[in-house]
């Protein structure tokens, strides 16, 4: 028997991944800040593309903080 | 109509509804509706609304409204009740920010001190809402009533604190760039 079931394995491997992107995402807009900024200023359509990714990042981090939660709480078991 | 705030609307929706349907934690009281105990997507509808007025709000209306009919099998009144208690909330934090002539940069403590003090009026008042209606719809008894208003001030304060105040404050000044900010 598997110390770890398969699934929270995979599940698990997904969230650390997609965490370590976000992460490395924020790190990079940290270092091009003003080159990001010249950006916006030449096209407006780039802030919004910016402003929903980091969004959809924070909301992301979120999940993955909901889904431990709901372990925790004994809502999702392996 | 302007399709960039209907698009507005639209993104809301769509960042808020996976929340919705899923980045509920510490329900305090499982099978009370509404007893919301950290409901994350309002951090995100509270912060679209401060930047894009009532459009923002409008979205996460519709994500509660949809989410709470999947969430639970609740009949269609729930749905409608939670959903127009989303839609008051933020734009009771809005109005509190317009009468006070805060700002949702956050920059200013004056700011700062205004929007915890709206987050908390705010969620009192759609608590209060949300379950005042389902008392009088006979879906809660009296007992359960103070019960749900109060775990529905404290959770949906939290949540809306600890996801909405990073938001504001790192977000806002790219926010103001846009001509759909409503603080110029």
């Amino acid at each position: 028997m598997a110390l770890i079931p398969y699934t929270l394995f995979f599940i698990g491997t997904f969230f650390c991944l997609t965490a370590v992107t976000v992460v490395l995402d924020f790190i990079q807009h940290r270092l091009a800040k003003h080159h990001y900024i010249q950006l916006i200023k030449e096209n407006r359509k780039y802030l919004y593309v910016y402003l929903f990714k980091v969004l959809a990042e924070v909301a992301l981090i979120w999940l993955i903080v909901a889904f431990i939660g709901q372990i925790w709480m004994g809502w999702i078991k392996f | 109509m302007d399709v960039k705030k209907i698009a507005i609307t639209g993104i809301t929706a769509g960042l808020c509804l996976p929340l919705a349907l899923f980045a509920i934690i510490l329900v305090p009281i499982p099978g009370l509706p509404a007893a919301s105990g950290f409901w994350i997507p309002a951090g995100f509808y509270f912060v679209m609304t401060l930047w894009f007025g009532l459009w923002g709000a409008l979205g996460g209306h519709i994500a509660t409204t949809i989410a709470m009919g999947y969430f639970f099998g609740y009949t269609l009144h729930i749905w409608m009740n939670g959903g127009i208690g989303d839609l008051i909330a933020p734009l009771v934090c809005l109005i509190i920010f317009k009468v006070t002539k805060a700002r949702p940069d956050l920059r200013a403590r004056k700011d700062i001190a205004v929007w915890v003090v709206a987050v908390v009026i705010s969620s009192l008042v759609c608590g209060l809402w949300v379950h005042t209606i389902h008392l009088f719809f006979g879906i809660i008894t009296w007992p359960s009533w103070y019960i749900g208003v109060l775990t529905y001030l404290i959770g949906d304060t939290m949540a809306v604190l600890a996801v909405g105040t990073p938001l504001l404050k790192s977000l806002t000044d790219y926010v103001k760039q846009s001509p759909m900010y409503i603080w110029k």
